[in-house]
């Protein structure tokens, strides 16, 4: 899941213009296959920041530079459609989805923040991680209870041969190129399960380093991207059906913000499906966790702390469990109150969206680049086919388990 | 931010979760508090202007 944002003590070195140095030794040992010189801005500042630095000007800065973009891109959506109706451009106005306008006004906002110097300051105000787990939130009470216990067998059984499949092919081909035993664990885990997220949790279980963790942040992002807009369009051109659609891309993009979007994009069924696989993968992260601080502990780093089984408690997303409860909950107000629930479902659908749009304003002001440039073409390469394997596998299992599947409204 | 330490040090896990534990509950309320809310009829359609 968008799963962008780290907070964490910062230790890079700066100099006395206050930009970041890295020791050249250190960037070989990190980052297999990257023999340049280490040049400054190497760590994503966007990744890898400085929980302490919330509550400045600057943190209310960006997120009043995020409610800018979110309260244009809502306006755009709602209006654009008008504006074009008449015209000989009624298709594409009435066709461009509200998380389009988002991120493309997010990356327009990225350009000219970054043009005015002050892009890497406001930084810590782009909450996309607490934009998207509200809206993700308010969208279990989207969904009838029903609807989620019936997907959730086969959403699980997608999860666990998803991840089993892709982060073996992705382990295995890094090993084969002779990354890093931390930075095939790190891109094994991201492009496997809910990207940035997930790197983050491997990369503890791991004891990975910083420019390891940007670096894979940087590529889940490079690569989602695109994959917002391009699988939609796919699925469309494929014919699949919506909840198909939905466990493809859930099953395949690696962050939930992006996934959010690119089902967004699909249809109103396609989101609730994709949230649900996604989910429920997103879920599978504190076992494989577990499962990875073992093996680096018994076969990699023999001195390394122990795993405990709480860890996988300490890994599991707890915006999970809202998701449930807001499901549950509305799902008993509406079986008791059919007038009143058309009110609130009318509410709640706009308010997440709403948190959706910041969350896309988000992916497009943290989007970067220069941490990828760094690292040579081995990571780059893995990460490439261990998508295209990903793509096609949950291509061919949300196919299998999801052909038949009705979405309850 | 320090000034005085340099890549390659691992990534501090404790920080790292506490943060992530944080910004997970929070969404948790925030969302719930705002179905709460809706469903109470204290946030309406004409609430939301776009």
């Amino acid at each position: 899941m968008t799963d962008v944002h780290l907070d964490l003590e910062a230790v890079e070195e700066r100099d006395p213009g206050g930009r970041v140095t890295f020791h050249t030794e250190e960037r070989h040992d990190a980052l297999a296959g990257a023999p340049a010189p280490i040049q400054p801005d190497a760590l994503d500042q966007s990744v890898v920041e400085e929980g302490k630095h919330l509550w400045t000007p600057y943190f209310f800065g960006g997120l009043f530079v995020v409610l800018v973009g979110g309260v244009a891109a809502r306006y755009l959506s709602v209006n654009v459609p008008k504006w074009t109706a008449d015209g000989g451009l009624s298709g594409i106005g009435a066709s461009i989805e509200y998380p389009i306008y988002a991120i493309a006004l997010g990356l327009l906002l990225n350009w000219l923040l970054r043009a005015l110097g002050l892009r890497d300051k406001l930084s810590s105000g782009f909450r996309t991680e607490f934009f998207i787990k509200t809206g993700l939130v308010l969208l279990g009470a989207t969904i009838l209870i029903t609807t989620l216990v019936s997907a959730a067998p086969s959403a699980l059984v997608q999860g666990v041969i998803m991840i089993t499949c892709v982060f073996g092919f992705t382990w295995f081909l890094a090993g084969k190129l002779g990354l890093d035993d931390r930075l095939r664990a790190l891109l094994a885990t991201a492009v496997s399960i809910c990207g940035v997220s997930a790197a983050i949790a491997a990369a503890g279980a791991v004891r990975a380093k910083r420019e390891q963790l940007a670096y894979a942040a940087g590529l889940v992002i490079i690569f989602a991207l695109p994959s917002i807009f391009i699988l939609p369009w796919l699925a469309g051109v494929m014919g699949l059906n919506e909840a198909v659609t939905g466990a493809w891309l859930g099953g395949n993009i690696d962050t939930t913000a992006a996934v959010a979007a690119a089902g967004a994009i699909a249809g109103e069924n396609a989101l609730k499906v994709a949230t649900i696989v996604k989910m429920t993968q997103n879920a599978l992260i504190g076992v494989v966790a577990v499962l990875l601080t073992a093996w680096f502990a018994f076969r990699v780093d023999k001195t390394a702390d122990k795993p405990r089984p709480i860890e996988i408690w300490y890994r599991f997303p707890k915006f999970v469990l809202g998701f449930i409860a807001a499901s549950i909950i509305a799902t008993v107000w509406l079986s008791g109150d059919p007038e009143g629930g058309a009110q609130f479902s009318s509410v709640v659908k706009t308010l997440n969206q709403y948190f959706l749009t910041l969350a896309f304003v988000s992916i497009g002001l943290e989007f970067k680049v220069t941490s990828i440039k760094q690292a040579g073409w081995r990571p780059i390469l893995v990460f490439g086919a261990a998508a295209v394997f990903n793509l096609l596998l949950a291509l061919g299992v949300s196919s299998l388990l999801f052909h038949d599947f009705v979405v309850a409204s | 931010m320090s000034n005085h330490t340099a890549a390659g040090t691992p990534v501090p896990t404790e920080a790292a979760r506490k943060f992530a534990l944080s910004e997970d509950w929070v969404a948790t309320i925030v969302g719930l508090a705002i179905v709460v809310l809706a469903m109470l009829g204290l946030i309406t359609k004409g609430m939301l202007p776009l």
